[in-house]
């Protein structure tokens, strides 16, 4: 109970600064939609219409009002509803996020066994340079790296978007369900997960070691266990846990890279959204993105605490 | 005692020798300080790197320069809105589009003073009783030749008096594919994206669908919503027109088989016969009538300043009207007759109280009904429109119309590049110029565009209120190194605002000075401009506004006057 409360104050709090920090950036929506050729009458014109001529307060208090009653507003630039934009362009960040970190942690796992495995030997320490080179560059760079070479020069993949234009199918699975989605999600999630890699490999290899040499292992080897075994079942599982209180905080702060990534692979999720929303200065659409993305980090921070609890017998919450 | 009044005189005379060498060296003067806008390099690396060049050559002139980058909605903010003396000059530009072709938005809403203020479009705050007058007799003029003459005239003076200053005129370079289409055909201002070339091209595979890359999605399918330009462009293949603006740049007969001057003030309009919307229901004038008066009553912004010079339009029978306007307009076909969607009345009436909004801007019409060229096909928002062709235009189009989006520039000219595209709608950069042309599979056009790149002065203010200062600065603009480092070449340096390549209208005569940093400071202190120590040029110690006499309009050194 507690948690939802709490909960519920960071994302009015969210809302709040959202609503305030949009309308301190420097220009006029109306800038952005029209012509600056456009006679002062008719700018404020449309002005009045979106309310952007009325004191600062009053807007504030309207917006609250609005979100009380689970309206986010008119986009200025669209003109529709904004749960209708966010909605269509959210599965999009989410199917991409949980194949990407899907993918990066999975993968995080297989690693650090065989890193473990193999500890002190040229396969950890050539996976742990790997590791970190791929963690130096910005992820557009390693997104416009992918690109230019497997979408550009060898034609592997397509440059971007989401689907093949023209493509026939219809409805929510005939749009997701098919292998050109698979083909062209396979740059992004590519991009996630090597950007993403190093993090969880090296804090799960690092915490796998520490638990090599506890006692529980020493015992467990004593009593003729097989080495795969002991990793699996005693060596990983405890390892797990600090890997799942930084993975809510990782795809928190993730989520917010991902404005980046959709914009360099020009894939229509709620990060693209946001960066159209503020060149744009289309208010509505900004704030209601960022709250969006202000509810999945505490429901993902939520759901990390659950599994950590599921995992640990030692964990209750009261 | 002696020694302390020793010290104290010392003391009285160092300050003193230092008082009159800073007041010999200038140094108790106000040195000229600018804070100058212009594009990040993010919005535009063109127009930043101009900036820096401008700030470059004016420091070594002794100016302290501030200079602002900005995104697009932030400076049009700044130059927009209060408070107006917050900044010096400013770089911007304006985009060549078929409506800007008639000189006058170029004149009025640029240099005529009843637009001056907060989001007015005189963002320099220029202010001329003789301009003033130039600007509103050719907005009435019937006479074209006549007209011409008060419109080159009016650029002679603006360009004497420099509230701004053209940069650069851009080569407007576009690649489209070879091999699967055959008859490309480019306009002024637009390039290939325009709909002549959709209704010349023929295709030369089994694919007639032609796909067009551009970086931002439309927005809305409302046909009413301006959305920044990006709405019309696509709207024009759905929705008919009187008129058309053709590759020249001239208006001609479309949904108006002819049209007939009865007076200053009234057209008679003939439609063609035989048109049909896309629901099958025919075009009449009624809902040609419906459309003008729709557009007016409900002042729907960006086509409002066109429809409002229609004053009534009469109904004679079903493929004739009569238009009648406020006043003379000259421009009536390539504004009014060219910017004005034919609704179907049989949708748009009554259908704000039918969906219960409060106006027609609110609508999202999810299947926008026109008599053009192209069909509504779909729209899935933030990936492609598709447009299937109109068999029954009377100039049936050839293929179907695919626009897709990517969302950034460079995966618009990857696409081209690598055939997931036919043609993009953005200029090529320089550097992708030459890259294209090594791949065999585009072909690249460059065709003159008649958009212009401009700085302004913000003549509220000093310096830019002094008119002696801005033609001295007039030969502080390096030109050569913009056209031909910055741009590479493709492009010409500016001469009017009505670009030379708006060819009937642009001023030949106009020559702006080249870049001369000695005759600029020699004009700077015939104007009284000083340099103090710190060679910081320094506003005159006596200062006094200069006053410019009207029909006297003092020319630079050695420039030719227009009459030569």
């Amino acid at each position: 109970m507690r948690r939802c409360v709490t909960g519920l104050i960071t994302v009015f709090a969210i809302a709040s600064i959202t609503f305030l920090l949009f309308r301190l950036l420097p220009g006029d929506p109306t800038t952005a939609m029209l012509s600056p050729m456009l006679p002062p009458d008719e700018r404020q014109q449309v002005r009045a219409e979106f309310g952007l001529d009325r004191p600062l307060s009053e807007q504030y208090l309207f917006y609250l009002r609005n979100l009380l009653r689970g309206e986010l507003g008119r986009s200025f630039a669209r003109r529709r509803p904004v749960i209708e934009i966010l909605g269509e362009r959210m599965p999009n960040t989410l199917i991409l996020a949980a194949v990407g970190f899907g993918l990066t942690y999975l993968l995080a796992i297989v690693l650090s066994v065989v890193m473990i495995a193999n500890i002190n030997t040229w396969i950890d320490s050539t996976l742990t340079a790997i590791c970190l080179l791929l963690r130096s560059p910005p992820v557009f760079w390693i997104g416009s790296m992918l690109i230019t070479f497997l979408a550009f020069r060898l034609r592997w993949f397509p440059i971007g978007n989401m689907r093949t234009a023209g493509y026939p199918e219809t409805g929510w699975l005939g749009m997701y369900c098919n292998w050109d989605f698979a083909w062209h999600l396979a740059l992004p999630v590519f991009a996630v997960v090597i950007y993403e890699l190093s993090f969880p490999l090296l804090l799960l290899r690092n915490a796998m070691m520490r638990h090599l040499m506890s006692d529980h292992v020493r015992t467990a080897r004593a009593k003729g266990l097989r080495e795969s075994t002991i990793l699996a079942r005693h060596v990983l599982r405890n390892s797990l846990l600090p890997l799942i209180a930084s993975a809510s905080i990782s795809i928190g702060l993730s989520l917010g890279g991902f404005a980046v990534l959709e914009f360099v692979f020009s894939w229509p999720g709620l990060g693209l959204t946001i960066v159209e929303g503020i060149s744009s200065r289309d208010y509505p659409v900004v704030q209601g993105a960022f709250l969006l993305m202000g509810v999945l980090v505490v429901l993902v921070s939520l759901v990390a605490d659950l599994l950590y609890a599921a995992l640990d017998p030692r964990i209750t919450y009261r | 005692m002696k020694r302390a009044v020793n010290l104290a005189a010392l003391v009285l005379a160092i300050g003193l020798l230092v008082t009159q060498t800073a007041t010999v060296s200038g140094d108790d003067l106000k040195p000229v300080e600018l804070t100058v806008l212009y594009q990040s390099t993010s919005w535009d690396p063109i127009r930043n790197e101009c900036g820096r060049t401008l700030t470059r050559t004016w420091e070594e002139l002794g100016i302290t320069v501030k200079a602002e980058e900005l995104d697009y909605v932030a400076l049009s903010t700044r130059i927009m809105k209060e408070p107006l003396d917050s900044f010096s000059a400013w770089i911007f530009g304006l985009v060549a589009r078929p409506e800007y072709l008639d000189p006058d938005i170029h004149l009025s809403q640029r240099f005529d003073s009843a637009n001056v203020g907060v989001d007015g479009t005189n963002f320099s705050g220029f202010s001329s009783a003789y301009l003033d007058g130039l600007i509103r007799a050719q907005r009435v003029e019937m006479d074209r030749d006549k007209r011409r003459s008060e419109v080159w005239a009016a650029q002679d003076y603006a360009t004497q008096e420099v509230p701004m200053q053209p940069l650069y005129h851009v080569q407007n370079a576009q690649a489209h594919s070879v091999g699967r289409f055959d008859g490309w055909t480019s306009m002024i201002g637009y390039g290939v994206y325009n709909v002549w070339n959709l209704l010349n091209l023929t295709p030369l595979t089994a694919d007639s669908t032609v796909r067009f890359a551009q970086v931002t999605d439309i927005g809305v399918s409302n046909p009413l919503n301006y959305n920044n330009g990006l709405t019309p462009d696509l709207m024009r293949l759905v929705y008919d027109t009187l008129a058309r603006i053709n590759t020249d740049g001239v208006p001609v007969r479309s949904a108006a088989q002819s049209w007939e001057t009865v007076s200053d003030t009234e057209i008679l309009v003939h439609l063609r016969p035989g048109m049909r919307f896309h629901d099958g229901n025919p075009v009449t004038a009624r809902d040609v009538a419906f459309s003008y008066n729709y557009f007016n009553q409900w002042k729907i912004p960006e086509f409002y300043t066109v429809a409002k010079q229609v004053q009534g339009v009469e109904v004679i029978d079903d493929l004739t009207l009569k238009m009648t306007l406020v006043q003379p307009y000259p421009a009536v076909y390539q504004t009014v007759f060219a910017q004005i969607y034919i609704l179907p009345q049989h949708i748009w009436d009554g259908m704000v109280e039918r969906e219960k909004l409060a106006s027609p801007l609110d609508w999202s019409c999810p299947n926008p009904v026109g008599s053009g060229p192209f069909k509504w096909g779909y729209w899935r928002t933030g990936q492609e429109v598709y447009l299937e062709a109109n068999t029954d235009y009377y100039w049936p189009p050839k293929v179907n119309f695919r626009f897709m989006i990517f969302k950034n520039p460079e995966a618009v000219f990857m696409a081209v590049m690598g055939g997931e595209a036919d043609f993009h709608e953005r200029r090529l950069l320089p550097e992708q110029i030459a890259e294209a042309r090594k791949n065999a599979k585009v072909e690249v056009t460059i065709a003159a565009d008649f958009g212009v790149y401009y700085f302004g002065w913000n003549t509220r203010v000093l310096p830019g209120r002094d008119s002696l200062f801005r033609k001295a600065i007039a030969y502080a603009v390096d030109y050569d190194f913009i056209v031909n480092v910055v741009l590479k070449g493709y492009a010409y340096k500016g001469a009017s605002f009505i670009a030379p390549a708006n060819k009937y209208w642009s001023n030949p005569f106009i020559r702006l000075p080249e870049l001369n940093l000695d005759t600029a400071r020699s004009l700077l202190a015939a104007a009284g401009y000083q340099w103090n120590s710190r060679g910081q040029l320094c506003y005159p110690s006596e200062w006094e506004l200069r006053e410019y006499r009207f029909g006297d309009a003092p020319q630079w050194p050695g420039q030719p006057s227009a009459q030569e």
